[in-house]
């Protein structure tokens, strides 16, 4: 029936959408063209609302599988194995034939990978410190915190005293790193002649042992229950019994034969993520100073094991009750007054990285490090990523001709757009083992700078599949865009040479380049800067001598024969004077302080802390420091074993003119019997000028000095010779004489001090390394910039050469283009570098200057860096013949 | 899926195609079941029929010319191939054969 000027509605588009997406192509003209027909005789019959309503209900029912078009998942077109090695084949072939590039893509991306790799097992195992204690959710270390500041060391009695009080409270020991032979001794073997020197010694509570669960090979936990019993790590025990039996022999320590150590158990050596660090664990049964009820004294690290339901911080609530009780009834008060402290409980999982603000023994690591390392490899990844990204898009016009050609033999968008991935998951492919190589090989290099001792863990089955998935993963995102990118060329155009795609990717690409040298520029600023500080610190004037000067440790055990030690090495050739005392100004090596006040004053009112320090007459002489007033120790006089040398800076804070001839009063030492603490007065007889004591970090302190050389560890030996090995011997042979069995350990003075700024160091060095990889990417992100470029300009360069322009012009403009870029990195990276460097260098009490050198440096620096990457594909640009790049159909 | 098995609403979708006179395509078809066997039948109950039995071979389809009224698409229009012939003849056969198993004592109905 013919229908005269029939109107024809519309059914509704969205759902005529869905139907269009989800149905394969295959059926749609029928199922489209019958719904519409449908829809007209619905709405003649219903009205058009009735109709569009029923056309939903209609239309729905061809969600069905059997209408879904497959070919959005469509493994079986073209997941083809034959279409799969088509693609590898030509991938391949690509990168052979653009072998340049495709070094400098994978290289670079490679480089990324290892470094988020290595910075990856570093964080691994930061995170991974003691996690394997059974029972570890349970096991917390008591803290002694304050406003700010806290402490890992608490009071004597506490542990007993919470075992006691609080049922929660299952376990308890104490640890202490610091008690009579703790930390390092010379010791033998029963029977043996010789001593060797050893530390890692630790006094710890017989209960420590089971609390931690230690895996013992030898003996039970219960083996430090006897006074004067020691407890061996495995390797320990090998080096001290190698071969046979340590249970039941007795060690000697420090030539004291009389109390001898039994030797009760061997326990497994620690594995390297614990914060504990110890080889030899002493009962602390029996020790008086162990037991001394003094809540006074905080010298024991507690470990407590709570039941398992423990609310910690109700807990800690309530041993706040333990302080007002016991340890200070005026605690009340001194809240009040804004002295705040109070006992906490940190579990054992956290301390390693967690105890930045809580002063105690044993180095840790930083929660603050482990989170600066990650983002550091993230971002690593992230601009490597978009570095790949942008080179594999760079050279676009290559595959435009192939893309055009596959289009016109009937590939589908989404078939290139997967060839273009799986082309770059083999980039990724080969750029993660080239990075996993890489990563094996930089690994002692990467241990030596962050102090651990990483290893890659080839065992670990569950690695392989996390890498490859890791492997797929970051080659999918990062070949996203360039697959789409690349496949969306229209095949009339790129068959014809033309190209489009213009400024828009300029853009982009220039920021992402300023971004990167801004960020180079900043570390090679701070590189230089670190540099110079530690360069400052090594050889800045500190006020004594540190050249030439030999430490012999261990001196104690010369005992009575002390002085006629000093006195024959003083008679060696080249000898110029020795001294015997405890106290370096280094660190590693003892230090005391206490109250000192005017004689005759209030203590409360005038007290000032200063350091106190035990030496002999010839120190003063044998660190060459200046005596401003008054005179030295004497020998002669004997009334001074009641003197003492003060420096400028002790004598400023005591608020004392003419300081000469007065007398101050300072405390001794704490008698264990009564609990009191003794004190001693002093006749100043000399100042010194002040000299850095501790690590230029801090200002220098009050010091004072007084004689009282008994049990002093280092000899200071003053040598003046261009042979210190000859003589070294010869003091060898001294010592020999005195101590044949002890072991003659030895360092420079001058080499300690460098030690004090290890850490520095190897700052410097961590940030000469992160310097280096960032110049790389930045370049590498200014390489693809530069072809990206070099490409876009193709035909303008030609014309210009055409019309006349020399190579050396076009090369110029080419290259300014980029220098512009890197200046605006510099005027971003300037005043954030000089920001940055003044926070680091204000932790230094010294510190050299910042001048403008070090950052013309780096800015001349890093323009020639970008020029010379630039220069290639700028000259090699302004060389083409622009025939090639004029001609028709290119 | 082995190919000769027809299912009921196969067999009588084919068994009306082949009896129309007019274009067999998806709407007619449709128009046609419901007055033949006097119940509803979706819309897209036929495409899937038709299209599967295509799929089968028993049906063959041809593009007829566009139209407005159908938004410029053309229709799918249908016949019964050979095999499709075959196929609905066994099925003939079988029930003819059961059918004729059946002794007269057990039918009840009048046939006329």
């Amino acid at each position: 029936m013919i229908q005269a000027s029939e109107k024809y509605y519309d059914p509704p588009e969205r759902t005529m959408r869905f139907i269009r997406w989800f149905c394969a192509d295959s059926f749609l003209e029928e199922i489209e063209g019958d719904l519409y027909e449908y829809f007209q005789e619905e709405v003649a019959d219903l009205g058009i609302n009735r109709a569009r309503r029923r056309f939903f209900f209609k239309a729905i029912r061809y969600a069905k599988p059997y209408f879904f078009d497959r070919r959005i998942l469509s493994f079986h077109h073209y997941y083809h194995p034959d279409m799969l090695k088509h693609y590898f084949k030509i991938s391949m072939r690509h990168l052979f034939r653009q072998r340049f590039y495709s070094l400098i893509n994978i290289g670079g991306f490679a480089i990324g990978l290892a470094c988020f790799l290595l910075i990856l097992l570093y964080i691994n195992h930061e995170l991974s410190y003691d996690h394997h204690y059974i029972d570890g959710d349970q096991i917390y270390r008591v803290i002694h915190e304050g406003e700010g500041e806290g402490g890992a060391v608490v009071t004597t009695p506490l542990a007993e005293t919470l075992l006691r009080e609080y049922p929660e409270v299952i376990e308890a020991a104490r640890v202490a790193p610091d008690l009579d032979e703790a930390g390092s001794n010379l010791i033998r073997v029963e029977g043996q002649a010789k001593n060797i020197y050893q530390d890692g010694f630790l006094y710890v509570d017989p209960s420590f042992l089971g609390l931690f669960k230690f895996p013992m090979i030898q003996g039970e936990r219960n083996a430090l229950q006897r006074p004067y019993t020691i407890i061996l790590t495995a390797s320990k025990a090998e080096l001290l019994f190698p071969g046979e039996n340590p249970l039941g022999r007795n060690i000697i320590f420090n030539d004291n034969l009389n109390q001898p150590f039994e030797v009760t158990g061997v326990m497994e050596d620690l594995p390297n993520n614990t914060h504990f660090q110890f080889d030899y664990l002493l009962s602390m049964e029996g020790v008086e100073n162990a037991q001394v009820p003094n809540w006074g004294f905080g010298n024991f690290m507690t470990y407590v094991k709570l039941s398992p339901n423990t609310i910690v911080p109700e807990l800690e609530q309530k041993m706040v009750r333990i302080i007002k009780e016991y340890k200070d009834p005026d605690y009340e008060e001194k809240v009040k007054a804004g002295d705040h402290y109070w006992f906490g409980l940190q579990a054992v999982k956290d301390i390693h990285l967690k105890s930045a603000h809580i002063y105690g023994y044993w180095t840790h690591g930083n929660i603050r490090y482990v989170w600066l390392f990650g983002i550091i490899a993230f971002f690593i990844l992230l601009i490597a990523s978009i570095n790949f990204m942008n080179l594999s898009t760079a050279r676009s016009a290559n595959r435009a001709k192939e893309v055009g050609l596959r289009k016109v033999l009937g590939s589908y968008k989404k078939q290139l757009a997967s060839q273009f991935l799986l082309e770059s998951i083999l980039v990724s492919f080969i750029a993660f083992i080239i990075a996993i190589l890489l990563a094996w090989t930089l690994l002692p290099g990467f241990n030596n700078l962050t102090d651990r001792s990483l290893s890659i863990p080839w065992q670990n089955i569950s690695l392989y599949p996390m890498v490859l998935g890791a492997i797929i993963l970051i080659g999918f995102l990062s070949g996203l865009y360039p697959s789409l990118f690349l496949s969306s060329f229209r095949p009339i155009q790129s068959l014809q040479g033309a190209f489009q795609k213009g400024k828009k990717g300029t853009g982009l690409r220039s920021a992402l380049v300023v971004i990167q040298f801004t960020i180079s520029i900043i570390l090679i600023i701070g590189s230089l800067v670190v540099k110079k500080q530690v360069n400052y610190i090594q050889n800045k004037q500190l006020g004594f001598d540190k050249e030439q000067i030999l430490i012999i440790e261990d001196s104690y055990i010369l005992n009575q024969q002390s002085d006629a030690f000093k006195e024959q090495v003083k008679n060696l050739k080249d000898i110029e004077t020795v001294s015997m005392t405890s106290y370096v100004p280094v660190k590693g090596y003892e230090r005391n302080g206490s109250g000192a006040w005017p004689t005759g004053t209030n203590p409360e009112e005038t007290g000032v802390g200063l350091a106190k320090w035990y030496v002999d007459h010839d120190y003063v002489s044998t660190l060459g420091l200046k005596i401003t007033e008054g005179r030295d120790f004497s020998i002669a006089k004997s009334t001074d074993r009641e003197a003492v040398i003060l420096n400028k800076k002790a004598v400023e804070l005591l608020e004392l003119e003419d300081p000469i001839g007065k007398q101050i009063t300072s405390y001794t030492y704490l008698d264990s019997k009564t609990g009191k603490l003794l004190d001693a007065t002093y006749t100043i007889i000399g100042v010194v000028e002040d000299f850095h004591f501790e690590s230029f970090k801090q200002n220098i302190e009050g010091l004072s000095l007084v004689l009282g050389n008994w049990w002093a560890s280092s000899t200071l030996v003053k040598m003046n010779t261009n042979n210190p090995q000859n003589l070294l011997a010869d003091i060898e042979d001294v010592w020999a004489q005195f101590a044949p069995n002890q072991p003659f350990r030895y360092h420079f003075l001058d080499e300690r001090y460098a030690k004090m700024y290890a850490f520095e160091q190897r700052i410097g060095q961590i940030f000469t390394a992160f310097t280096g990889l960032a110049i790389i990417i930045a370049c590498l992100g200014l390489f693809a910039l530069a072809t990206f470029m070099a490409e876009q300009k193709r035909k303008e360069i030609s014309i210009r050469k055409v019309l006349g322009a020399s190579i050396g012009h076009l090369t110029f403009m080419l290259t300014k283009n980029f220098a512009r870029l890197v200046v605006l990195a510099l005027i971003l990276a300037v005043p954030l570098a000089w920001w940055l460097m003044q926070k680091w260098l204000q932790d230094f009490a010294y510190r050299i200057h910042l001048g403008w050198s070090v950052f013309a440096l780096a800015g001349i620096s890093a323009l020639a860096i970008a020029v010379l990457t630039v220069a290639y594909q700028a000259i090699r640009a302004s060389i083409a013949n622009p025939v090639d790049n004029l001609r028709g159909g290119n | 899926m082995k190919g000769t098995h027809l299912g009921e609403f196969e067999e009588i979708v084919m068994l009306v195609i082949a009896g129309m006179q007019e274009d067999a395509y998806g709407l007619a078809i449709k128009k046609e079941l419901e007055e033949q066997t006097q119940r509803q039948v979706t819309i897209s109950a036929v495409h899937t029929a038709c299209n599967r039995l295509e799929e089968k071979g028993f049906l063959k389809a041809t593009f007829g010319e566009k139209s407005k009224r159908r938004g410029g698409k053309r229709k799918k229009i249908y016949a019964v191939s050979l095999l499709g012939q075959q196929a609905l003849y066994k099925a003939y056969e079988l029930r003819q054969r059961l059918w004729g198993r059946i002794p007269d004592s057990n039918i009840q109905i009048d046939f006329n």
